[in-house]
């Protein structure tokens, strides 16, 4: 069997039947990210204690232990989320390192459910970027063509799953970074609601957007992870307390409303990736759903008020790394003031100053009503018109991104020409709605994703879509070529 | 709405980074564009949008507990003067 283009259900099937052991199935992992990960850079750090963590596996089920939902399967997590006793860096020189002292909720589900973390992943710095190239330890490259990017923020997670070094990988959205990485890389990104899955432990970077979500080869693993990391949480009051509904991945779509809304069509979207996704729709009117045009006219707003919304909130989540408590702390200065000021000129990279900065414009005196206000009004309407949309459709269909995956370099030297990339995914950050990315054809060799977003809340509606999609084709089977 | 030339360095001092000539120079070109792309906002219409009824965490009982984390948190600090993190002086 191929260690390294495993299912969950393999993995499961795999223990099961005795073929391999989870101390087998780490070793293979770890030393796949040893001889493959140098081309990519993935990886930030490996984690030592995996080997630990697949013998007690292997222990449960030599005792005959019922299986956990993932049970001795490799997962790696985006290095923004806390891990008791381990570094976490966040992609930033700022940090120190940091030594994590509690545990994300998310991860301890994963943990609790018997996951085996074998690494952490590589990220634009704070999670701020469409690429990776932001992060402050190395680039990350894209497998499917090593001089072009893998997206990001969480470029490392979607290149680990991609590149088959972990079987799942946790990300984190606010504006795109699972989804726009899942679309460059060829595999399934997922995006919950607002409020679906805790971000206790989660770096913070805009608290009104952030969620954690998973990526996977198929939906019906990230449909898995999604059903164990997701739920009520004590330690985050914006999670919701109700009882998480059973997703039916089985579904059919027979019947299903599917919205195309023009505006996610059009300007500024590369036409070649507009008709791959537009053919894709036709799939699933061969599978019996209708196709309805519709029209989200304030989401041609949705960037610029991400824009707004994003950097103000992160001004304010990133005034803690002032040099006091923990991380880097520069005393080369006279006064306390400049201690912040000099930790954070030599702590942060350029995008996060630049973003830090953007934020404090905005909310400054006299401009937060017309910048700050202005987009919290905007964003209101555009939540609006997302609900009011959802009366006459079930599910929302879009290109992920609006071009496939774009050279090294190509985007640094003009911030705005990277914030572009982030076009047609932070609507549903923006509207606090669920989003997933599946694999739905190529072009220029490379992989181009399909959207699908649904009301909020319904993370139902939008993974039976996307489930029906793939058992109807195989662009997410397809494996990009790894150096063995 | 353009971004005066000493705007950049109000900013930095808000914001607390210690900007270095070059970075401010880079900013000073970069930034502005950004903020005349995000500024089309103020042609946005807008009317007002009642907020939204959401389930939210039920409040816990005010009791204090033990988290046992001060340990691993003072491990960390830059310089500490025995269970307490010591700064330069306020004044």
């Amino acid at each position: 069997m191929d260690l390294t283009n495993l299912t969950i259900a393999d993995v499961r099937a795999g223990y099961a039947a005795k073929e391999f052991s989870a101390v087998e199935l780490a070793t293979s992992v770890l030393g796949r990210i040893e001889t493959a990960d140098p081309a990519f850079g993935a990886f930030l750090r490996v984690r030592e204690k995996a080997m630990e963590d697949a013998e007690a596996v292997d222990a449960r089920l030599n005792a005959n232990e019922p299986a956990r939902p993932l049970e001795g399967v490799p997962v790696a997590i985006k290095d923004n989320m806390l891990l008791a006793g381990e570094t976490m860096t966040a992609g930033s020189k700022i940090l120190g390192p940091y030594q994590a002292v509690y545990t994300a909720t998310a991860v301890q589900r994963l943990q609790d459910a018997g996951a085996i973390i074998v690494g952490h992943t590589n990220l634009d710095e704070f999670a701020m970027g469409a690429s990776t190239e932001n992060s402050a330890y190395q680039p990350t490259r894209n497998p499917w063509n090593v001089a072009m990017v893998p997206g990001g923020s969480s470029g490392g997670s979607a290149v680990a799953v991609a590149t088959g070094q972990a079987v799942i990988a946790l990300g984190s959205d606010t504006g795109g970074s699972i989804r726009q990485p899942a679309s460059f890389c060829n595999v399934v990104g997922f995006k919950p609601s607002y409020g679906r899955v805790s971000r206790f432990g989660l770096v913070a970077l805009a608290s009104s957007l952030d969620q954690i979500g998973p990526f996977a080869k198929t939906v019906e693993d990230a449909a898995t992870v999604y059903r164990v990391i997701a739920g009520s949480d004590a330690h985050d009051a914006t999670t919701n307390p109700t009882a998480l509904p059973d997703v039916d991945l089985g579904a059919p779509v027979a019947g299903l409303r599917i919205g195309i809304p023009q505006e996610f069509f059009g300007d500024g979207v590369d036409p070649k990736v507009a008709k791959v996704v537009m053919e894709a729709a036709k799939e699933f009117e061969k599978l019996g759903a209708t196709l309805v045009d519709v029209s989200l006219p304030h989401s041609r707003d949705g960037l610029a008020t991400y824009y707004i919304i994003l950097p103000a909130e992160a001004s304010s989540n990133l005034a803690r790394y002032d040099g006091i408590r923990y991380g880097l702390s520069v005393q080369d200065g006279s006064s306390l003031l400049d201690v912040y000021t000099h930790t954070r000129a030599r702590g942060f990279g350029p995008e996060v100053k630049r973003r830090i900065m953007l934020g404090t414009f905005a909310l400054s005196a006299g401009y937060a009503d017309a910048y700050y206000h202005q987009a919290q009004r905007v964003r209101g309407v555009v939540r609006e018109e997302f609900h009011t949309v959802f009366d006459r459709v079930d599910v929302l269909l879009t290109p992920t991104s609006p071009t496939v995956a774009f050279p090294l370099g190509a985007r640094t030297q003009d911030p705005l020409t990277m914030y572009l990339a982030d076009l047609l995914t932070v609507p549903a950050n923006l509207a606090d709605i669920p989003a997933i990315s599946i694999p739905a054809g190529f072009v220029n060799d490379l992989p181009v994703g399909l959207q699908l977003m649904g009301k909020r809340w319904d993370e139902s509606a939008v993974l039976q879509a996307a489930a029906a999609y793939q058992r109807a084709t195989d662009w997410h089977t397809r494996r990009p070529p790894v150096a063995a | 709405m353009p971004v005066a030339p000493d705007a950049i360095t109000t900013l930095a001092a808000l914001a607390r980074i210690d900007l270095a000539d070059q970075e401010a120079k880079t900013f000073s070109q970069q930034l502005p564009k950004v903020v005349e792309y995000v500024g089309q906002l103020q042609q946005a219409e807008t009317h007002h949008v009642p907020t939204e009824d959401v389930p939210s965490q039920p409040l816990r009982p005010d009791e204090t507990a033990d988290a046992d984390l001060a340990d691993a948190m003072l491990n960390q600090a830059p310089d500490r003067d025995d269970r307490a993190w010591k700064v330069k002086s306020v004044w």
